[in-house]
């Protein structure tokens, strides 16, 4: 078992590597680069972008581009020696190894070409917004799609499926943005039930995430939550409705398959209730692929929530990249891209580990 | 979404090129003689030109009312997250203005009704009141500080900061950290005098017309100190450390949660030593919105107490705003058609490009373009001026929409309309390519609504949308020939916003035939490509001198020739944008400001009701 | 685009078989005299939702193709409004989904003409994708090795980054505007999902006795991948490529809510709800309203006729 785990571990690297390379390259491709943010400002004139350009290393060859921000080359070695660190090991090595500290490997992401903040500060803010938005989303969307899909094969062909299998593909194929504008303007500009967006009260709670935050929050917990609450209603119901189809029908196709097994037939022959049929019996042999599905999942809810995320002003990772996009913010884009890659290269990992621990058939030699 | 912040990208690049940039006026080829005498020609065609009369562009009509209330906290909107603190040094958007102008101030700035304050200076120098005095082409200006100001660590204000930030603009490491000021205006300056004192004499070696916006903000020279000057951008007014940067302004920030909100507290010192009052607001919160709808949404929920940052656009989308809390007024920034005067020449000769161009100003229908596209937000323009600039000329005629009076002026110059109904002249039908940005449907639809009106001329506009950098980009960074290039003229009408200032000086490098964007160094921006001696004589008043009555006598000459039917001018100004901002009723002192500086100009003044 | 594709529904057993009777002695030869297609295409006639949703689907390109002739109005001649109100009109038996906002454009012209473009961006986006999907997979596939090894890490990679990010990187620096170029862009995110299927079926298939022999009569590559190997891969290739057409139309709906996607000069259903939004709290529901039902109708057509699809063409279902 754990030289199967070391043997997937180590198959990430050549992925890490070539994703690494494909995010390098498709910037590249893009045409511009941080300098175009000056493109219509006359007052920069070429010989300072020529050096704002040298500034940020885009003068050199690309290789060496790319070899500085990965953090195996040094961006003070000269010729060979820029494989050498500062210390006078090679470069890639960690810090206290003797190597450098600049690049990707060294969690060095660099400083944000527009704001010249670190690119770790601005997106470390926002993993815990995104986090709470994705996984309470997640708890309710897996909550609703066991209850639909358990309910819809139950009753396969019957009314309650009919209407289940509707409700999945109608919220699935609702446009995210407007769904959520439909739901401000109702919820917010109508009724005035809702916050229309944010993550707090900007009256009433301090700065999520700041220690007068965590402070208010131990004294008041209730009235943090609550607050919380309010605002992650709207972009929640969004979430989930346009996300619950996939994982209700795949719950619906497991859990009719475990319903056709031998096992079953046999538990309800020997007079087992049907309750305890489906419940003890079928759903745990269906949750098997149901979770390891849900895994595989998690990047697509980190991404898909870019939407409900610039909607409904949460500060999270989705409305960093979008910002980052707008600002020509090179490398906080490639910042973002490598972390969520990261994630999902994680997320898979898991998944294929879970699905050997829970999985006897699985043979991991 | 974004559609506010989007245009402010377009158009806060273009503040910069409408500011009067002498960094392209250097060269010498392009500096105008300083003998040049406001020409003999030009006079010919304004013979009714007055004796100049005495203006003062301070006379505000701004008060503020006494603060009745004290406490409790403000909590602001606006759409989009600031791109940095660094306001008007490093930033992207101007919206970075609203969040952190009040928390740095300038020597001076404009008020509601463009005219200008002091603000860590305590004079206005013009040539009246002998702050500017003239020496040959030499310029020096006094400029006396708040005495007994202090920035917000307790250091006093003085000129040792001017001194400071003027070496510090002007330093190379600035062009590496992305200055988007550049070092225009800085240029100038020959020396400072006044070191620890708080009057200063700055000596400029030549006339730089728009030096009151020059120290807009003014920074710390000991901050300042503290790093090389590249890593400013990365080491001082940090985003995560905001508590240990140093400020001017009444109210400074003291975090700033990235796309969610900014928390200001009172800057102390400002209150002691520069306003001698105690502060409205214990503290001020301004809410970011990732988009202008959900801002509105917000405001009509209570969720903040004034709402930022909104033009013509969004009014639509104000439905469940109660009226008397949209605050609307003229901004300087003007849509405008911008006609290619090479191109339309290239193809139709000079008298039929001429005639061609008389006859649109005539086609236009502008008060429908501004019921149909704004739904009756803003006010039609004649040219460039916003009507409260002090070197407006109110008496300027305009040009009437006629369809009648365009047709014959087309025939008249050898046009004639074929069986089809379409125009041509030797042979060459009139057929036009319009060009907009593809994210501004507003702009899309008033090429089309124009297209529908000069229609039944036999004039064919298609209209093009194409991504925002095709529009703008530089000469050497798009290839020549792409489609609805302004840089390489490859249009015939564009339709896009210049933001003017309050000083006229911009115009220079728009309407001058030196800033022909396909001569020189092609940093011009004279896209319509007018060349016109009288034109080009009148612009050069404004970077020559710096008394106020002559360059008014100039300007006023520009805005006759401007709709001047003898000079078929290739700009069609539309309309100026409105600037709006939502209120709530218990707010007091909030004044809409359309002017270079920010809604948020006179944030001290502000107070609530309890 | 963002979310992933409900998965495979399990084939109605009932279906196709109903009218063939197993105990009947004739049962085999019944089912053998069918041939591979017509036995999906009756699967696919029993698949109630898989029907509903190819008359969703088929109306809105039938719509979308002769639309734009039938009605009154040419996008690209708008009248002049006669009387200028900004917020547009109501829906009224001249203009059946009433009036846009600010050049009083007919709803219905522009919903119909936007189902074209929605619909010609998706297709031609997926058919790319589909195009290059099977060449990538073909070739990994069938070579195996390094070549397979190489384009499988390409592919895997891709897979990690959220496409989505990607897409708006390129629609924001080169493409927003041209309907044609946003197409393409989508084109080239879109093949990653067949590409791996169709990898699977070579994989499988590979090692086939027929595709030994042809090796053996030394028959090209090139000519078993694309003569022998392919045709058998098409089932996956064409429910995946349907349901991408839906994907993209979303995807395509978000970019220009964002402001990075297809130009207003050109009509899509994203774009034309895009710039209603700001009207919406004026009261003029309808031009916000069409232009996302059409969405909606086309995406769920899509949906049922991929899922009708899926089981159809599924060699392993059982008849």
């Amino acid at each position: 078992m754990t030289r199967y785990i070391v043997r997937r571990l180590i198959g990430t690297i050549p992925t890490l590597f070539v994703v690494s390379l494909l995010i390098y390259s498709i910037l590249l491709i893009a045409p511009g680069g941080p300098e175009d943010r000056f493109a219509q400002n006359p007052k920069v004139t070429a010989a300072a972008l020529e050096a704002f350009r040298k500034r940020w290393g885009l003068d050199q060859p690309i290789p060496i581009q790319y070899c500085r921000w990965v953090g195996v080359c040094n961006p003070d070695g000269q010729g060979l020696g820029v494989f050498i660190s500062n210390q006078g090991l090679p470069n890639f090595l960690p810090g206290f190894l003797g190597g450098g500290d600049n690049g990707v490997l060294h969690g060095d992401f660099g400083y944000s070409s527009s704001s010249g903040a670190t690119v770790i500060s601005l997106i470390g803010a926002r993993v815990l917004p995104t986090t709470i938005l994705a996984g309470v989303s997640l708890v309710l969307w897996v909550i609703l799609a066991l209850g639909t899909g358990v309910l819809a094969a139950v009753r396969r062909y019957g009314k309650a499926d009919t209407a289940i299998t509707i409700f999945n593909y109608v919220g699935f194929s609702f446009p995210t943005f407007w769904l959520g504008l439909m739901l401000i303007i109702v919820f917010s500009e109508i009724f005035r039930l809702l916050p229309s967006g944010g993550m707090w009260d900007a009256r009433t709670v301090p700065i999520f995430g700041t220690d007068e935050y965590w402070k208010f929050a131990g004294s008041q917990p209730v009235t943090a939550l609550l607050d919380l609450g309010r605002h992650l209603i709207l972009p929640v119901v969004t979430l989930v409705f346009v996300n619950i189809a996939g994982d209700s029908r795949f719950v619906r196709a497991a859990m009719i398959d475990s319903l056709n097994q031998d096992f079953v037939r046999t538990a309800r022959a020997k007079g087992v209730s049907e309750r305890n049929v489906i419940y003890h019996h079928a759903l745990r042999n269906a949750l098997l692929p149901v979770v390891t599905n849900i895994a595989l999942e998690l990047p697509f809810l980190f991404a898909g929530a870019v939407a409900t995320e610039t909607i409904f002003s949460w500060p999270g990772m989705g409305l960093a990249y979008i910002q980052a996009v707008d600002n020509f913010d090179y490398p906080v884009l490639m910042g973002i891209l490598v972390i969520t890659a990261v994630v999902v290269v994680a997320a898979n990992l898991l998944a294929d580990i879970l699905y050997a621990v829970v999985d006897p058939r699985i043979s991991y030699g | 979404m974004r559609n506010r912040l989007g245009s402010l990208i377009a158009v806060s690049a273009l503040v910069f090129a409408a500011c009067g940039s002498s960094t392209t006026t250097a060269a010498p080829s392009v500096a105008p003689p300083a003998s040049t005498a406001p020409g003999t020609s030009v006079a010919s065609t304004a013979p009714e030109s007055q004796a100049p009369i005495p203006i003062d562009i301070t006379a505000t009509k701004y008060k503020a009312e006494a603060v009745g209330n004290r406490g409790g906290t403000l909590v602001l909107g606006m759409s989009g997250d600031p791109s940095t603190a660094w306001t008007n040094i490093y930033d992207t958007f101007a919206n970075d203005g609203e969040a952190f102008g009040p928390s740095l101030w300038g020597l001076w700035n404009n008020t509601n009704d463009l005219k200008y304050y002091g603000q860590l200076a305590t004079n206005v120098p013009t040539v009246t009141n002998k702050g500017v005095v003239l020496t040959g082409s030499k310029m020096d200006v006094t400029v006396n500080m708040v005495p007994g100001a202090n920035w917000s660590d307790g250091q006093p204000i003085t000129c040792d900061d001017v001194i400071f930030m003027w070496k510090w603009q002007l330093d190379p490491g600035q062009d590496a950290a992305g200055n988007v000021q550049g070092k225009t205006g800085y240029q100038d300056i020959s020396s400072i005098d006044g070191a620890g004192t708080t009057t200063c004499v700055i000596h400029f070696s030549k006339v730089y017309e728009p030096f009151l916006g020059l120290f807009g903000p003014l920074l710390p020279a000991h901050y300042l100190k503290t790093v090389p000057v590249a890593d400013a951008i990365k080491k001082l007014y940090v985003d995560t450390d905001l508590k240990s940067a140093v400020w001017s302004g009444p109210y400074m920030p003291t975090a700033w949660a990235h796309d969610a909100q900014i928390n200001y507290v009172p800057n102390t010192q400002f209150w002691t030593t520069i306003k001698k009052s105690a502060a409205p607001f214990d503290a001020v919160t301004l809410k970011l919105y990732s988009n202008t709808d959900t801002e509105i949404a917000g405001f009509v929920n209570g969720e903040i107490d004034a709402a930022l940052e909104f033009n013509q656009n969004n009014i639509a989308a104000m439905g469940k705003v109660a009226p008397a809390s949209i605050d609307k007024v003229a901004s300087v920034t003007y849509e405008q058609h911008s006609w290619n005067y090479a191109s339309l020449t290239k193809k139709f000769g000079a008298a039929g490009a001429k005639a061609l161009m008389e006859a649109l100003h005539y086609a236009y229908d502008k008060d429908a373009i501004n019921t149909t596209i704004t739904g009756g937000a803003v006010t039609p323009t004649c040219n460039f001026t916003n009507d409260q600039a002090w070197f407006n000329d109110p008496n300027i005629p305009c040009y009437k929409h006629d369809a009648d009076k365009a047709a014959s002026v087309l025939a008249a110059a050898g046009f004639t309309k074929g069986s089809d109904g379409s125009l041509s002249i030797n042979g060459t039908k009139v057929e036009l390519l319009g060009c907009a940005r593809a994210d501004r449907q507003y702009r899309v639809d008033t090429l089309n609504l124009v297209a529908s009106q000069i229609k039944p001329l036999g004039i064919k506009l298609t209209v093009k949308a194409v991504p925002p950098t095709t529009v703008f980009k530089g000469w050497g960074l798009i290839p020549a020939d792409t489609p609805c290039n302004l840089t390489h003229g490859n249009f015939d009408v564009a339709e896009f916003a210049w933001v003017a200032t309050p000083d006229p000086g911009s115009l220079y490098t728009l309407y001058s035939s030196q800033f022909d964007p396909s001569k020189g160094d092609h940093s011009g921006q004279n896209y319509i490509r007018v060349n016109n001696p009288d034109l080009d004589a009148l612009l050069a008043i404004t970077q020559t001198t710096v008394d106020l009555p002559t360059i008014k006598d100039a300007l006023s000459k520009i805005q006759k020739l401007y709709v001047d039917p003898a000079n078929a001018f290739p700009e069609i100004a539309l309309y100026n944008w409105t600037t709006v901002l939502l209120k709530a009723p218990t707010l007091h002192n909030v004044a809409n400001n359309g002017s270079a500086s920010v809604q948020t100009w006179n944030l001290e003044d502000w107070w609530k009701d309890k | 685009m963002d979310r992933p594709l409900p998965p495979h529904d399990p084939p109605d057993e009932r279906a196709v078989t109903e009218d063939l009777d197993p105990a009947s002695p004739d049962y085999d030869v019944q089912l053998e005299s069918m041939g591979q297609w017509e036995i999906a295409w009756r699967r696919f006639l029993r698949h109630r939702m898989a029907l509903i949703g190819s008359v969703m689907f088929f109306g809105m390109v039938i719509i979308g193709i002769v639309g734009p002739f039938l009605f009154q109005y040419d996008f690209y001649n708008i009248p002049v409004p006669d009387v200028h109100v900004n917020a547009g009109r109501p829906p009224s038996f001249d203009h059946l989904f009433g009036e846009t906002g600010r050049l009083q454009w007919d709803v219905l012209t522009l919903v119909v003409n936007g189902i074209r473009f929605s619909l010609l961006i998706g297709v031609i986006a997926s058919a790319i994708g589909a195009v290059i999907g099977t060449i990538v997979g073909g070739v990994a596939g069938y070579f195996g090795g390094w070549t397979d090894t190489i384009l499988m890490r390409i592919v895997d990679a891709l897979l990690a980054l959220p496409l989505l990010f990607v897409i708006l990187v390129f629609t924001k620096f080169l493409g927003s505007g041209n309907w044609i170029s946003v197409t393409i862009i989508f084109g080239l995110f879109e093949w990653l999902g067949i590409a791996r299927l169709v990898r699977a079926v070579m994989l499988s298939l590979r090692e086939e006795d027929y595709v030994d022999a042809a090796r053996a009569a030394g028959i090209r590559d090139r000519r078993i991948i694309f003569r022998h190997l392919i045709p058998n891969a098409m089932s996956p290739i064409i429910v995946s490529t349907t349901l991408g057409v839906a994907g993209v139309i979303i995807g395509e709906a978000f970019i220009s809510f964002l402001g990075f996607g297809v130009g207003f000069d050109t009509p899509t259903l994203g774009n034309i709800l895009a710039g209603s939004l700001g009207f919406i709290s004026q009261g003029n529901w309808w031009w916000a309203f069409f232009p996302g039902m059409a969405i909606v109708v086309i995406v769920l057509g899509i949906n049922f006729m991929g899922d009708g699809l899926r089981d159809a063409l599924d060699p392993k279902a059982k008849i």
